[in-house]
């Protein structure tokens, strides 16, 4: 369930970021804030973007911002940021307007949440509903609604 | 060459990798094919000899070339292209 690994209050609207580090920076702060991750996790993952590109960017206006478990990661959870103002983390990078970021502490255990995001991913109905959503109450539902549905 | 065990990689073997994994199970049980393992990891801690048939995003074709099989992915999140570039592959076994 989704909702194992996300709260209503780390899903937010953002109305623009300034280059791609911010939008990682702004995807990460609630959940270095509450101790999910600390500050080396998102310093690794810039560190990693810079050196192979952006890895996290799948499709159209989705980047699904992680890195590794031993980077940093205290304790599993999501958080999610809509961008008003779609950011390019690289020339040749798909704009994004949906951050989603994840902290996994093994490589399985957050299995469900995944297949959710796969779910959610591949539909673009979905992801310009989520963009276009009214405000981050309106996301926090839809993904509920959403994860509920591919999980029965 | 039978496949029998498919691995799904990408760097941290926890993102796009389990993704995929979840993706290919599906497939598999789309086209019928049973008796398949299906595993996911990082690039770094797989080898030529880890599996009968890779699975990895375009960003990864230069690491992989040493494989023996691998399906590229352009589009990592779609389940259609996986469909057809799997078939291909199981059809030549």
């Amino acid at each position: 369930m989704i909702l194992d690994m996300l709260k209503q209050e780390n899903v937010q609207i953002v109305e623009r970021v300034s280059d791609w580090k911010e939008a990682i920076a702004v995807s990460l702060q609630s959940l270095e804030e509450q101790n999910y991750v600390t500050k080396e996790y998102g310093e690794s993952i810039i560190r990693i973007t810079e050196e192979m590109g952006p890895y996290y960017v799948l499709t159209e206006d989705v980047a699904l911002i992680h890195g590794r478990p031993e980077s940093g990661v205290r304790e599993k959870q999501l958080a999610i940021t809509v961008l008003r103002n779609p950011i390019q983390f690289s020339e040749n990078s798909y704009p994004v307007r949906l951050l989603v970021a994840l902290a996994a502490t093994d490589p399985e255990s957050h299995l469900s949440v995944m297949q959710t995001l796969a779910e959610l991913f591949m539909s673009e109905g979905s992801i310009n509903d989520l963009v276009n959503a009214e405000d981050a109450k309106q996301v926090y539902e839809y993904l509920v609604e959403f994860d509920r549905k591919v999980q029965s | 060459m039978k496949i029998k065990k498919i691995m799904c990689c990408c760097g941290s073997g926890l993102g796009s990798s389990l993704m995929v994994r979840i993706n290919v199970e599906k497939v598999l049980k789309n086209l019928g094919v049973s008796g398949v393992t299906v595993e996911h990891s990082s690039l770094s801690d797989v080898s030529a000899n880890s599996a009968d048939l890779f699975v990895v995003g375009k960003d990864l074709e230069t690491f992989t070339k040493s494989f023996p099989k691998v399906i590229t992915l352009d589009n990592i999140v779609s389940i259609p292209e996986l469909e057809e570039k799997m078939k291909k592959v199981l059809e030549e076994e």
